[in-house]
Parts: structure tokens; sequence; C-alpha cells
């Protein structure tokens, strides 16, 4: 079977026990890989209703067919699970070397359920799996970890490791791959860190290798010929600063979140924008394996408090949830809180938004002094440096907010929900949901809530793309949905998929995928394995109770016009929204509570596997 | 009336780009064809007379933008009526977008009212990834 092995890797770290099993074409052809073999498993694996945080939570780690061929940007790995923020599937993905490394190990698919009884990292090999002790290695920083690991192993070995956060159950914990030869990668969103920490997993470490066959090489040439120059000029300014280079556009066309989004315009954004800190701040691109975009850069602080911080630069998203959410324009700090972060292992969005919340609900009295146990002000980043690590070891203040911003809203009572900006339990990136439509009804729908990667931005930021009108976004969202769904099966980065291949799926993806496994797929069949995976995560989360209620935006962007800016007056009230969820529903083929229908599943092949709804 | 008009490029491989030309208008109410008009023509006319080094480009493609980012490179202008029409033609497919005191302009046929401390803005994106 070109493009795979034909395996998956089941560990169960309670009893230690490891058994490898196979799949054929006819799954291969239906699920892709990636995020569509992660909720392939969960949905079969994982009984409704159970805690996430218990040893019947399953991780997923899974890549898909382009894994590890000449396909650029294929270099992702994702990590799917039933999130602890949420509650709902998840799947979070990072970059680096581990996806194709894991690849050469031979599994498209590792399953990790249970709990060691002491600290573990596991070791995955063409053979199977080594459940290692990690009993020394709990409480290090995930740098360390992961060097130690692969000085402990002696080899070609990648390492993904989680830090105190995911120890200490932050429900925002992410984990991190430090990939020593470029780029580091990061599982940031949804708390799959904390995951692994009640499983008392420090570590999950890969090494093999097998190649990967491909089925025309000849058709992959050609394409990548197409391909190369678009993917040139949509990637110029990606190149030079990464995704810093959004600052200040977004802050000009007013979609810049600030001061827990009382604004979208930062009068200082110029200060730690893209342009800024390069300037200020650039050592070296780094890059995923095999990308020729090499969108990462390293940093190094050489002036003001935290000079000498040298650490990977932080991206558009820190920025705003760690600066202009913060009101915090000292771009020092904001690298030294990234780097905190990654070495604590927690997600960088989750953290500054909560922390935002925590702001303005203790601006607002909601958040007593005494409660706070200090001070909390706007702009002051050494509370919120202070309250990173805080926040990691679960003390003080930082009990609080490792719950992330919803559970603490639940904690201050009912008007402190108004100042929240998540969706189902996740807070939002920083691409506008009162700005761009698009997002707004692609919030709401997403399967992972307030992520950015379900339905995406990037199309939205184009001139041509009229954002002040509800008038197609639920077209528009059905559509990008899918092409998210089957860029995570295909564990391709987004940037290049998006600026290479294209943004929506087109005929590039049936040519890829075909070249890759010497299938004959449509355009058609490609729409419906990303139309597939969209229903099962959404009947995932409809097993779990999530309905048309659940399909909501904050308070903030329904009620709250923006107060300035080119996009002054835009929100999402909920007549809007409801309009746009009846059309997304019909267009979906789902009841009107936003339920798959029997005669959708039966549609896309999956009655069986998801059995009742509703 | 003076008025002035920044245009700004984003996404360039050398970051945001700002320029700036200065226009004299005979009336303070003009559809933003004619502005557009206004702008070209004073840029081409600029150009033309080694006052300013290359056009601002907000009109043009993002390949020839990308072409023009080198140290010494830029981009100079064919005939007026030309680079006009070119100008015109790629606002109404939104190929860059017009800015008035902060307020997105969509139609050429748009009627402005322009007084002393009206801000024009033309503001191109090149191609992005959304984070």
């Amino acid at each position: 079977m070109h493009g795979y092995h034909g395996r998956i890797l089941h560990v169960n770290l309670t009893n230690g026990q490891t058994h490898v099993e196979t799949f054929d074409e006819t799954f291969a052809q239906t699920y892709l890989g990636g995020n569509g073999f992660a909720i392939r498993l969960l949905y079969e694996r994982l009984a409704p209703g159970i805690d996430p945080l218990a040893p019947d939570n399953m991780l997923v780690f899974a890549v898909g067919p382009a894994t590890d061929t000449p396909i650029p940007g294929a270099t992702r790995c994702f990590v799917g699970t039933k999130s602890p923020l949420t509650g709902l599937f998840f799947d979070s993905t990072f970059g680096g070397m581990f996806a194709a490394t894991q690849k050469r190990a031979g599994f498209e698919a590792i399953t990790i359920t249970g709990r060691a009884p002491q600290p573990v990292y596991l070791l995955v090999h063409e053979d199977g799996a080594e459940i290692k002790p990690a009993t020394d290695l709990w409480g290090q920083y995930t740098q360390a970890t992961n060097h130690a690991i692969r000085d402990r192993e002696q080899g070609e070995v990648e390492v993904l490791s989680i830090g105190p956060a995911g120890e200490n159950l932050v429900r925002f914990a992410c984990a991190v791959h430090s990939w020593d030869k470029s780029r580091d990668g990061v599982a940031g969103r949804g708390g799959l860190g904390a995951v692994m920490g009640a499983k008392h997993l420090k570590a999950v470490a890969v090494t093999g290798k097998r190649k990967t066959t491909v089925a025309d090489p000849e058709a992959i040439k050609t394409l990548l010929n197409d391909i190369r120059e678009p993917m040139k000029v949509g990637t110029a300014g990606l190149k030079n600063y990464g995704t810093t280079i959004l600052v200040n556009v977004i802050n000009k066309i007013g979609a810049l979140g600030v001061r827990n989004l009382q604004t979208e315009y930062y009068d200082k954004a110029n200060e730690i924008s893209g342009e800024t800190f390069k300037e200020a701040y650039f050592e070296k691109d780094t890059t995923c394996f095999r990308c020729p975009v090499a969108c990462g850069k390293d940093f190094s602080v050489n002036d003001g408090e935290y000079a000498g911080t040298r650490w990977k630069m932080p991206e558009y998203e820190t920025i705003f949830a760690l600066g202009s959410m913060l009101d915090n324009a000292n771009k020092g700090s904001i690298v030294k809180a990234n780097e905190l972060c990654d070495q604590f292992g927690m997600d960088t969005i989750s953290l500054g938004v909560t922390l935002a919340f925590a702001f303005e609900c203790y601006e607002k009295g909601l958040l007593t002094h005494d409660r706070a146990g200090r001070t909390l002000a706007f702009g002051d980043y050494h509370t919120v440096l202070e309250l990173i690590e805080a926040t990691a070891y679960r003390r003080g203040l930082g009990d609080l907010l490792a719950e992330g911003s919803v559970r603490l809203a639940g904690q201050l009572g009912p008007e402190a929900s108004q100042y929240l900006y998540a969706v189902k339990g996740l807070e939002m990136p920083a691409h506008s949901a009162r700005v761009l439509k698009g997002m707004s009804i692609g919030y709401a729908t997403a399967t992972r809530g307030g992520s950015h990667h379900d339905t995406r931005p990037t199309l939205q930021y184009a001139t041509d793309h009229d954002n002040t009108t509800p008038e197609g976004k639920p077209e528009f969202a059905v559509k990008n949905q899918h092409f998210t769904a089957v860029g995570d099966a295909l564990t391709q980065c987004r940037f290049v998929s998006e600026r290479g291949f294209g943004g929506m799926l087109n005929d590039n993806y049936p040519r890829l995928i075909n070249a890759v496994t010497g299938w004959n797929l449509s355009l058609a069949d490609v729409e419906r394995i990303g139309e597939r995976i969209w229903n099962l995560e959404r009947a995932f989360n409809v097993r779990e109770g999530v309905r048309r209620s659940q399909d909501v935006l904050p308070y903030r962007v329904m009620f709250e016009p923006v107060p300035e800016g080119m996009h002054q007056g835009m929100h999402c009230p909920p007549d809007e929204l409801n309009a746009m969820l009846d059309i997304y529903y019909a267009l979906r083929g789902w009841s009107p509570e936003g339920i798959p229908t029997p005669e959708k599943l039966t549609s896309l092949g999956l009655t069986e596997v998801v059995g009742p709804l509703g | 009336m003076q008025l002035t008009v920044t245009t700004i490029i984003f996404g360039l491989p050398t970051g945001q780009r700002l320029s700036q030309v200065f226009l004299t208008l005979s009336t303070v109410t003009l559809v933003v064809e004619e502005l557009i008009a206004h702008k070209v023509r004073q840029e081409v006319e600029e150009c033309l007379a080694h006052q300013r080094s290359g056009l601002s480009g907000e009109y043009l493609s993002p390949e020839e933008l990308l072409r023009a980012t080198g140290p010494t490179a830029s981009i100079m202008p064919g005939a007026v009526a030309d680079e006009i029409s070119r100008a015109q033609q790629a606002f109404a497919a939104r190929a860059y977008m017009i800015v008035v005191d902060n307020r997105r302009v969509w139609t050429s046929d748009a009627v402005l009212t322009l007084h002393a401390q009206t801000q024009v803005e033309f503001i191109k994106i090149l191609p992005l990834v959304g984070g």
C-alpha cells in the first residue's frame, strides 16, 4: 500500500501491554490519516461521558499518507483526544521532525490508554513500543526532558514531552517537541498535555528507518512544479517574518483583540509587530522537515529586562494573547512569556486569553483583590510572567487560572460570563469573531470550539472577501471545514497547503493523494472524505451532549459592537448567528438542533460507525 | 483643496511599506473613480519627473510587487491613461481597498465629500496565512 505502512500501535499504560493492529486500503481510503484516523479510533473506543483525565481516555498520535514523502509541508503530527478543556473531541498538531520519524517507525497511528503506576515515557520503534521509567524526569521542563530522552536513547529519536503544567493537570497544558536541527513543534491547544500528565506519561519518543513508498514520483514532481510559484508568492512575507507579519495588517483593519477584546485596535501594535520583532531580535530562520518556507525564527533578546533570553519567535497568536490582549507592548516580555509557556508546557492562547479575562474581571470588581491575592492590571507584564509560573504549578490564583477561563467564570458569578472569549470551553485565537463573519459561523460550529483551524481566516483577510455581510458565510464555512478536515487527514501544514495547493479543496488535492497512493480519487471523493471526517467529529460531540445551543458565540461578540477602527460597529448578534446556523445545518444535512441525520450518516457510510444519535 | 493619500502595502518580504502622494483637488466632492484617477496621475507624473522612485503599487499583482522589493528595484509606470484604467479595474476587482476616515469604500461610484482632515488610504494586502 503506497503511502502507508498499514499499522496501528495500541499501548495500554496501566498493564504495560502493547499490540499492533493492521488496517487495509478501505480503511485508509475512508479516513485518509491524521485526524481522520484519530476521530475514527476515538469514536469507536471511547465510551461517551468519560472524564478526559481518567485512564480510559485515549491519545491518538496520527500521521498521513503524504508524511515522509517528497510532498512539502506534510510534516504535522496529529494528537487526538477528548479534551479536558472542552470535554469534546480535540486534535492538536505540531511540526518539526516527529511526524516523519513516527512514520519511519512504521505506524500511521499510535493509541495510548490507561495510566502508568509511575511516571514513564514511551519509546516507539519499528517492532512496537517500550514503556520506560521517567520518575527522574518528572518535574523537568520540556526542553530538558526532550534532550535527556534523546541522550538516553543514543539514537535518532524524536521526542514530544510535557512540562510541569501537564503534570499538574493544567487544563490547557500542551506538549512540546524539540527538534534540535531546526524548528520546534508545539501541540498547543485543547489540553492534551494534561491528558498525558493524567496518564503519568512524560513523553513519547519515536525512532525508525522504514521508507514510505509513493505510487507515482513523476506525478508528484509535476504537482510540485505546479504549486511552486503560488507557494513562493503566497508565503513571501511569511518566509521573512513568520506569522508575526500579521500583527500590523490585522491591527490596521481593526481586528486585533486588545484588553480582552474591549477594543480591536491597538495603538501600540507596531511595538510588537513582526517588523519590529525581526529588526530587534532575529537570530535565524528555522523550518520543519522538508519545508521550503521556513516560517520559524529563533530570537535573541538583546535589550531591556529580558536581555539574554534566547527562544523561538512568539507566533502571531501568542503576540495577541500575551501582548495586545493584556495591553502588553513590552516585546522582550512576550518572548520571555513564550519561553516560559513552552518550558512549562502551556498553550499560550488559552493562557493569555484566560489572563485577559481575569484582568477584566478584576477591573470590573468581579475578581476581588483578596481572591486574586494581588493587584491585576492590564499592561503589567511582570504580573503576567509571575502568573504563568503560578498557573503551571497551580499556586494561588494560578490554581484557578489553570482551569481555563470558562471554569474560572463559573467561580466569579453570572456577570463574569459576559467577558469570556471562548467557544465550547476553548479560548479563542486572534482572528476576530466580530469582524470576520466567516469566523463567526466558523467558530460557532467548529468541532474543536474556539479554534482557527476548523474554519480558516486566511481567505477572509483578502480584500476581495466581503466580511461585512453574513451572506455566503455558512457556505464558506462548510467548504472550508472540508478543506481543513482533509488537510488535517493529510497532516499538511496549513500555510503550505493554503498557499501552495489552495485554500479550498481543488484538483491539487486528489492529484496529491493519487500520486502518493496510486488511487484514482476525484475531487468529489476527496470532498466526501472531508465531510465524513467532519460529521464523525460532530457525532462525537453530539454524543457528548452538544446541540444547537452550544453552537454559540461569546456574549461580547454577539452584543458589544467593535467600538472603534475600520470595522467599528461590527458584531454578530444572535439573530444573525441563528440565521447562519439554519443555513449551515441545512447545507450539512443536519437537524435544526445540529444533529447529523440518519440519511446524512448513511450517505457518508457512517451509519454503523456512529450508531443512533440524538 | 489639499489631500494626502497614503498607500500601505502589507505582506511584502520587506514588511509593510508606506508611501504618500499629495493631491491638489479643485473640488471637495468627487467619486471614488475620480479619486483613483487623481492619485495615479499624480504618482505617474512624479515618477516621470524623477520625484519618486516608482509607483506605490496597490493595483499591481503580487508577482509584480514581489519582483520590485529588491534593494534597488522599483516599478516605473506606463502611459497615464493605461495606469489609471488599470488602477480602476483593480479596485473594481477588489485587488486593493480604499479607506476614507477609517471606513472602507466599496464601489467606484461612491461619492466622497472631503475636508481638510480627511484621511485617505489605499491598502493592498498581499497573500497572507491566517496564523
